[in-house]
């Protein structure tokens, strides 16, 4: 009974995580050390702009794993990026819609690739820049590049790929916050 | 097919929603939770349905709901590697070390979809003083529980569930303990 079982399953798994199914993208969960050491410096509070592409079609905003769409629950990965950046900022207070200090970002590449059978890889590469009092502190482009174990079996390599979406911009966002650059930048 | 059957599926154990932060109603207090890479690392197998297995990292996974259950009740929470680490501890400021252990479940009745309908999600935590010594333990256990019909794009969301309980009893236990406050 067992094996006839496991085939049924398997054969249902393969439905459920290849062609047809629209995958969501994870919460977003932060680098926690990185943004305590952020709150040890001499930031200053600040807010985020919009995160640019907006534009829902986007190339940026549509991923693919294995012919599986991959959507933001946000609506569009810049957005994603927003709401992780506000969303970082507000845990080590360093957050405020009226801050003089301003970040805002654009998305130039945006990669989750599970073709191979063996490594799945993430790339994300941001433009971000920071102004105070409309004047420009800082334009970088940040990049994170991200490897994790894939497989033949797309019903197992397109949930690893969905799941290591917030990995890679958990992984792009520490790269900001232990930067130098923009710790200078937000500092007083 | 083979393959397929011989490999674990991987989910998402993180909280839907973690407890709210109320500045009002927040200890004025100092707190640290211990958590480092390889605890975020590990992986973790357990029960999906028609006698398959799904694989997660509940450390990773489930750290955002320890320190937003932590944040839920105490002014200021920071990580730290370890709470065995006396210099680490005493630099953090802490007044309290909350050393969390996570343990979970899950399982499926039904014989021919893998992702779990039942989950549940336990963390213990170990609390220190400054100085290193027991102030108390606690426990709190989460469970969620998802249809099929309801999972559409997540096939994680009994875990998500079970994540948002679990972050929701911490933060009660919390408060509930004297020594605690």
């Amino acid at each position: 009974m067992a094996v006839p079982l496991k085939w049924v399953s398997a054969c249902a798994a393969a439905l459920l995580a290849t062609g047809c199914a629209q995958l969501i993208a994870p919460p977003y969960s932060s680098d926690f050390e990185a943004l305590d050491a952020l709150k040890r410096t001499q930031a200053e509070r600040m807010t985020v702009g919009t995160v640019q592409p907006t534009e829902v079609n986007d190339a940026i905003n549509n991923l693919s794993l294995r012919g599986s769409p991959l959507r933001s629950g946000s609506g569009t990965f810049a957005k994603y990026l927003e709401d992780a950046l506000v969303s970082d900022l507000k845990d080590v207070a360093l957050y405020d819609a009226a801050a003089h200090t301003r970040v805002d970002a654009h998305i130039q590449k945006n990669e989750i690739a599970v073709s191979n059978i063996a490594t799945g890889t993430g790339l994300m590469d941001v433009e971000l820049t920071v102004s105070r009092d409309g004047k420009q502190r800082l334009r970088k482009l940040y990049s994170a590049r991200t490897s994790f174990e894939s497989s033949f079996a797309g019903a197992v390599a397109i949930p690893k790929g969905q799941a290591e979406y917030p990995s890679l911009v958990r992984a792009l966002l520490r790269n900001v916050y232990s930067d130098p650059a923009f710790i200078a930048a937000i500092s007083r | 097919m083979a393959v397929l059957a011989g490999c674990a599926h991987p989910i998402v154990v993180t909280a839907e929603k973690t407890p709210e932060r109320v500045e009002a109603q927040l200890i004025q207090k100092k707190v640290a939770y211990a958590m480092n890479d390889a605890d975020r690392a590990k992986e973790v197998t357990t029960a999906g349905g028609g006698g398959d297995r799904v694989s997660y990292y509940p450390y990773r996974d489930l750290e955002k709901a320890v320190r937003d259950a932590l944040r839920s009740v105490y002014a200021d929470v920071v990580v730290i590697r370890s709470a065995t680490d006396a210099h680490a501890v005493r630099e953090s400021g802490a007044a309290l070390v909350f050393t969390p252990e996570i343990n979970t479940t899950s399982g499926s009745p039904s014989p021919f979809t893998w992702p779990p309908t039942t989950f549940t999600s336990e963390i213990a935590c170990k609390v220190t003083d400054a100085s290193g010594q027991e102030v108390t333990r606690l426990v709190a256990t989460g469970a969620g529980n998802a249809e099929f019909s309801e999972f559409k794009s997540n096939f994680s969301l009994a875990a998500n569930r079970a994540g948002t309980d679990v972050a929701s009893k911490l933060s009660a236990e919390i408060r509930a303990h004297d020594k605690l406050r």
